[in-house]
């Protein structure tokens, strides 16, 4: 099978129509390439998107530029280890791009989602807020209640509260790819994907 | 917008010349894909354009018209592969770019008044 996963950018949305007329909704991901730096039994480490010559003294300390020379491979802006087996065809600094996918293979995609900052419980957790009649002034969008007295006398853990929402890592299973452009290194998966444009995703081949 | 998905959606685009010009407030007769189990045939759907969103692939109009004593409005993709055709029969003169307020309109008021052209200017 080979390297499971490759990185790749969120470039955004549109649909597509197919054949017999339906509209497809699409996200558009630029995929790779990918060069691969190290190799394990079970997993490899690849580097996405090189960093141009003049800027590698200011983004790369002194070890992480040795450690891309001892490689012998080019400094890259993100260094990610991915799934893989039966390597033998695998040798470091080749590439692997977009042709590892085809048109109907499920996939799914991990990226970091939209923050949405400190959300009340009403966004983060669609609680339904509370009255704004009956005497009630500035407890519309409060969060009520954190449990019962005497009996548990503390608050249960995971009680939904307000908090920081979004901005955490998430992964959408099952998306179909609709279409592989090989030439632009284009992916275009139906359905969503997480975070904004231009963001750091990875596509990972499902069973 | 993003021009790797500008370059995405003018494959699925049509040429413009394959297109009339229409407008709210033209009529326009359109011949519609319609499929029944393995056979395909052409519907023909006939009315006054009431309202046309540009959004490039995802332009679409809204066509209006009265069937049998009730008003049907469908709304179109402009873009979309099911549609056969469009020609334009009539111009309309109307002054907004949103007809909606022809819902509410029954009988004779529901004509749009049509364009005239001027001999004068070519």
């Amino acid at each position: 099978m080979g390297v499971k996963a490759i990185l790749g950018t969120k470039v955004g949305m549109t649909q597509i129509f197919t054949d017999d007329g339906n509209v497809v909704p699409v996200t558009v991901i630029s995929v790779g390439p990918c060069t691969i730096i190290r190799k394990s039994d079970s997993s490899v480490q690849v580097g996405y998107r090189e960093i141009r010559p003049e800027a590698v003294k200011r983004l790369l300390n002194k070890p992480l530029r040795m450690s891309f020379e001892k490689a012998g491979v080019k400094p890259f802006r993100f260094v990610r280890t991915l799934p893989a087996d039966e390597l033998e065809g695998i040798e470091p600094n080749t590439e692997i791009n977009v042709s590892m996918f085809k048109e109907g293979d499920q996939v799914s995609v991990t990226g970091t989602s939209k923050g949405k900052g400190f959300s009340g419980a009403m966004e983060r957790h669609n609680f339904s807020g509370a009255m704004t009649t009956h005497g009630q002034s500035d407890r519309a969008r409060a969060t009520g209640s954190c449990g019962s007295g005497t009996q548990a006398s503390r608050t249960w853990k995971g009680k939904k509260l307000p908090g920081q929402m979004g901005n955490v890592r998430k992964t959408v299973k099952g998306l179909k790819i609709v279409k592989v452009d090989e030439q632009k290194n284009l992916l275009l998966v139906k359905g969503s994907i997480p975070g904004a444009a231009n963001g750091l995703v990875i596509i990972r081949r499902q069973a | 917008m993003n021009p790797v998905i500008e370059s995405i959606e003018r494959n699925y685009q049509k040429n413009k010349q394959d297109i009339p010009a229409f407008l709210p407030g033209d009529t326009i007769r359109m011949e519609i894909k319609v499929r029944e189990g393995e056979k395909e045939r052409l519907q023909a759907f006939e009315g006054v354009v009431i309202s046309r969103r540009n959004c490039g692939l995802r332009e679409n109009f809204t066509v209006r018209k009265i069937s049998y004593g009730v008003g049907v409005e469908r709304t179109f993709i402009l873009h979309s592969p099911n549609i056969a055709s469009i020609a334009l029969l009539r111009r309309g003169k109307v002054a907004r770019g949103k007809l909606y307020y022809l819902r509410a309109r029954v009988g004779k008021k529901t004509r749009v008044k049509d364009k005239i052209f001027s001999k004068d200017k070519n």
